[in-house]
Order: structure tokens, then C-alpha cells, then sequence
């Protein structure tokens, strides 16, 4: 789906999707060659449309009780 | 009231120390978590570093309306018609905020809190804390604007390190070569010079004429040749003088400044994000009123009166933003603890002393009028609501949204009462910026839903502007 990195406690998933310029497209949120491929499928069909991609970074925070024994 | 005021004091100094205690743990954290946030994840993502400060960026403008998020204070005042309004922000490394408002009326320039021992009469103040959800959150950017910013910075730091080697470690290499060609140049030129002069004596009279112009032309080659070499001595000595590298160093290090000051991180766009954060408040209100009594003799019918009423909250809220959309939403559910009077509930009415001066057959009248409140005044009620609210726009590009707000109130010891505000919000985007001018929000308001008469006797329908939350189209 996305790729995800982490970094200490944090983890970091990252998203994306195609974007029509023009406003009549806005694809899923997947993995950085499906969205290139969304794009690519839109400007088949309409030509004249700029398409952008938008990249989704979350952060999701891991707490554990280990960090208090400290 | 004296003891009350020091009650929301105490209530006050311990939010403070909350909030201090908070920032020395959070601190503490940091600075174990330093080493990670500096190192980037993955040559797409951003760093932790950049990932808090742009949503620390937004977080701040939403809740104070400012931009900055720069660490440290800011205030701003608002004086209008007799009445100021002091608002201070303290914005805190990991994204948490300490907001104050206070307002008053304002005497001879000055905001007297106390005036004579007694509580200045328009007096409010207000303190909130917000804390910053650590937990999920969520920016979208334009991946392939990143990809271009940060060329644009390690083209610069690139170009530094290069004009930095050059100038340590070749620059004065190139000069001596420079210098040594240009003596070679200048002793050749002389030795031509000699041959030409030796020449000049013995040549015949036509020949004359062309050794001169060929000996004027190597002078003029000379002189040039020795201005050029002046130039290189002295750029040789200006390299070997520490003073002047300083200040080549410096002016190399600021022309990589101003270019990753340019393809900053901050510069850019966020395109949607998501986040939640915890919000505490304490704020005290001092209303000064008249109640009127006609019960009374006309001298004790009016008696003056305040009321300092005692607030405070706890709110959750949750936003998840994005320009492109399709959907966008915020949350909130917030309750409130007050210690309030029922002034909102009396009728009020408007009283005209007419007085008359006669004299000699002159009558003359004086009116003076006030507004006063009729009823029972009932003071320390304590009230509990609980409030959700929803804001959903389900639509893409923002074209219609939907606001859900009920609440149930619990006053004293009257039985409670549930009140539903729902709407339809229109937003009228301004044409030239692409930004919101106007949300504008038809709102049907029903008090007290659960009573059978509710629709008939307090509903309202109406058209409303303005928004706890600054919504970003």
C-alpha cells in the first residue's frame, strides 16, 4: 500500500496519490508507482490536464511501558 | 468573591506549573530524540525535524491565527472604543501553545484590573493550554516542489564546499602560476625591448620608422603586462592575509544562506494535513448589571450588582484538512464547568427617570434611561455542558458542508437540557486568490429538543458568518 519508515519511537508512512490539475481527478492513496500510473491513465483519456502528485507523510507515535522504566 | 478570585489564581499557578513540567519532560526527550530527528528517513519523506516544524507551522496558525511558529512570545493588542484587548501566544518547542486574552475597559489609557480594591467592571480573562497530538498526524506535500527544493540546497552547499576548496587550497596555487607567467612575460619583453634599442642604432633610416612602432607596441604590451601583475601581487597578498579570506569565507557562507533560506523547507505548500490536540482553559468574566424591583419603594428599586463568573474547560479536537479533498472534517467535543449567575434569563428592560424643575410658571423636564434586569437573581449556579461538534464537508472542491452542534446542559439542580444547532455551510471562495471570503452557514437552532413544544416555541432559523475554526479552502 505505502512505504513505511521508522525512526526511534516514530514510524512514518508515506502515501500517494495523482491529483488532475484541473480538478476532476483525485486518485487513492497507494504506493508511489500506482499513483504515477493513475496519473499516466488520466492524461490518456485527457490530454490537455496537468496531473500532480501529492505525498501523504503520517506519523504514528509508539509508546511502550519500557519508556518509563527508564 | 475575594476568595473565589484566589481560587481561579491557584487554578492558574497550577496550569502554569503543568505546562512548565510538561516542557522540561518534553525537553529531556528531545534531546535523546536529537541525533534521530536530524537524519533523513528516505531521500522522499521528510526528516522529523522538517515534518514538525510544517505541521507546527499549521497548528499555530489555526490556533492563534498567526503564522509563525517561531519558539517564544507574541502579543497583540486590540483598542477600540474605550475597551482593550490584550492577547499574548507563547508557542513551545513540540508544537504545544499557551494562548491569554484579557479584556477590559480601558481608563485614562490604562487597564486597571483592580480599581479602589474592586474588579474592573468590563474584566475578562482568559488563559488556554494546547496540547499538540503526538500520536497520528498526517501533511501532504507536492512531492516533485521537495524533490526541486532540495536540489536547489545541496546545489548550494555543493557550490560552498567548492568556492570554499577553491579558495583554502587553489586559488593561491593558481595566483603564484599566474604571478610567475606574467614575470616570464615581462623579463621577455624586456630582453625584446633590448634587441629592438641595439637594432634602432645600427638600422637604416627607413627602417627606422618600424623598429620604433614595433618598440613602442612592446612598451605598450610592458606597461600592460605590469599592471597585470601588480594586480596578481596584490590579490597574492590580500590571500595570504587572514583578515581578507575571513571575509571571502563569510561572503561565500552568506551566499549559501540566502539560497537555502529560498528553497526553505517552510516555503512549502501544504497541500492537507491531520491532527488532533487536547485544549484546557480557565477564564474569569466580571459583569456589572442593574436589577429592578417595582415591588420596592422608587429610591431601592434599582440597585447595582455584579457577578464574576468562573469557567472552565476541556476540549479534544481533531482536524483533517485537504485542499484537494474529497473529504474534509473537524471534531471537537468539549465540557465545560462554569460558575455562572442567571442574568442571561431575566427580561430586560429599559427604565426612564423623568425629572422636573419648575419656576415661575417655566416647566422643565430632564430624562436619564437604563437598562435593568426584572426577575429573581440567582447567583453560583454551576453549570455543566457538554458540547460535541462536527464540521463534514463530504463533497469535492468544498461545495457544500454540514455542521452538527448539540449539547446538554446541566444547571444546578434543574433537570437537563439537550439543545441541537445543525446547518448547511455555503463557501464563497474569492475568485482571484482561491482562498474563502465568506462561509457562510444556514442554521436551524432547536432549544431544548426532548421538550414536546420545543419546534413551535424556540426554534430559530437564521444565516450565520462566523466559525470557532478558520476553515482553509
Amino acid at each position: 500500500m505505502g512505504k513505511t519508515l521508522s525512526n526511534g519511537s516514530a514510524t512514518f508512512t508515506l502515501k500517494y496519490r495523482a491529483v488532475c490539475d484541473e480538478g476532476d481527478f483525485v486518485g487513492g492513496w497507494k504506493n508511489e508507482l500506482e499513483a504515477l500510473a493513475d496519473a499516466r491513465n488520466h492524461q490518456s483519456g485527457e490530454k490537455s490536464h496537468a496531473v500532480s502528485l501529492e505525498m501523504k507523510q503520517t506519523q504514528t507515535m509508539m509508546f511502550s511501558l519500557d519508556q518509563f522504566d527508564q | 468573591m475575594s476568595i473565589r478570585i484566589c481560587q481561579v489564581f491557584l487554578l492558574i499557578m497550577f496550569s502554569n506549573v503543568f505546562v512548565f513540567g510538561q516542557e522540561a519532560v518534553e525537553q529531556s526527550s528531545k534531546a535523546n530524540s536529537s541525533k534521530k530527528a536530524s537524519e533523513p528517513l528516505d531521500t522522499t519523506a521528510l526528516t522529523q525535524q522538517q515534518f514538525d516544524n510544517i505541521l507546527n507551522k499549521q497548528f499555530a496558525a489555526l490556533i492563534t491565527g498567526t503564522s509563525t511558529s517561531v519558539i517564544g512570545s507574541y502579543a497583540s493588542f486590540d483598542v477600540k472604543e474605550g475597551t482593550v484587548s490584550f492577547a499574548p501566544n507563547h508557542f513551545y518547542e513540540n508544537g504545544n501553545i499557551l494562548t491569554a486574552r484579557a479584556a477590559g475597559g480601558v481608563s485614562e489609557g490604562a487597564l486597571e484590573l483592580f480599581n479602589k480594591s474592586k474588579l474592573n467592571t468590563n474584566l475578562s480573562l482568559d488563559f488556554q493550554f494546547h496540547i499538540f497530538g503526538q500520536r497520528n498526524k498526517s501533511v501532504i506535500i507536492d512531492p516533485a516542489r521537495k524533490r526541486a527544493l532540495q536540489k536547489n540546497q545541496v546545489d548550494a552547499d555543493e557550490k560552498y564546499n567548492e568556492d570554499i576548496i577553491y579558495l583554502t587550497e587553489y586559488e593561491a596555487c593558481e595566483l603564484e602560476l599566474k604571478k610567475i607567467r606574467l614575470e616570464e612575460k615581462v623579463a621577455s619583453i624586456g630582453k625584446q625591448g633590448a634587441v629592438i634599442t641595439s637594432m634602432l642604432s645600427k638600422a637604416r633610416e627607413e627602417d627606422k620608422v618600424k623598429l620604433q612602432l614595433s618598440l613602442d607596441s612592446l612598451s605598450l604590451e610592458n606597461i600592460k603586462a605590469n599592471k597585470e601583475l601588480l594586480s596578481v601581487q596584490k590579490d597574492l597578498a590580500n590571500n595570504k592575509d587572514p583578515l581578507w579570506r575571513s571575509r571571502k569565507i563569510q561572503d561565500i557562507g552568506n551566499n549559501r544562506a540566502g539560497i537555502l533560506k529560498a528553497n526553505n523547507f517552510s516555503n512549502l505548500e501544504v497541500r492537507g494535513f491531520s491532527f488532533s490536540w487536547i485544549s484546557f482553559g480557565l477564564g474569569i468574566r466580571n459583569d456589572a448589571f442593574r436589577t429592578f424591583d417595582d415591588k420596592q419603594d422608587p429610591a431601592s428599586q434599582i440597585v447595582k450588582g455584579n457577578f464574576i463568573s468562573q469557567q472552565a474547560f476541556i476540549q479534544f479536537s481533531y482536524y483533517d484538512w485537504s485542499k484537494t479533498g474529497p473529504k474534509n472534517i473537524y471534531f471537537s467535543v468539549r465540557a465545560i464547568v462554569r460558575n455562572t449567575s442567571n442574568l442571561a434569563d431575566l427580561d430586560k428592560i429599559e427604565v426612564t427617570d423623568v425629572k422636573e424643575y419648575g419656576q415661575n410658571g417655566v416647566r422643565r423636564y430632564s430624562e436619564s434611561t437604563l437598562t435593568a434586569y426584572t426577575g429573581t437573581l440567582k447567583k453560583n449556579i454551576i453549570e455543566v455542558v457538554l458540547n460535541p461538534e462536527l464540521y463534514f464537508y463530504p463533497f469535492k472542491k468544498w461545495l457544500l458542508g454540514v455542521h452538527l452542534n448539540p449539547n446538554i446542559q446541566v444547571r444546578g439542580s434543574d433537570d437537563p437540557v439537550s439543545n441541537l444547532e445543525s446547518g448547511l455551510i455555503f463557501p464563497f471562495r474569492n475568485k482571484e486568490k482561491d482562498k474563502p471570503t465568506v462561509n457562510a452557514e444556514l442554521y436551524y437552532n432547536l432549544l431544548n429538543v426532548f421538550d414536546a413544544n420545543a419546534i413551535k416555541h424556540s426554534s430559530s432559523l437564521g444565516v450565520r458568518l462566523a466559525f470557532p475554526i478558520e476553515f482553509k479552502l
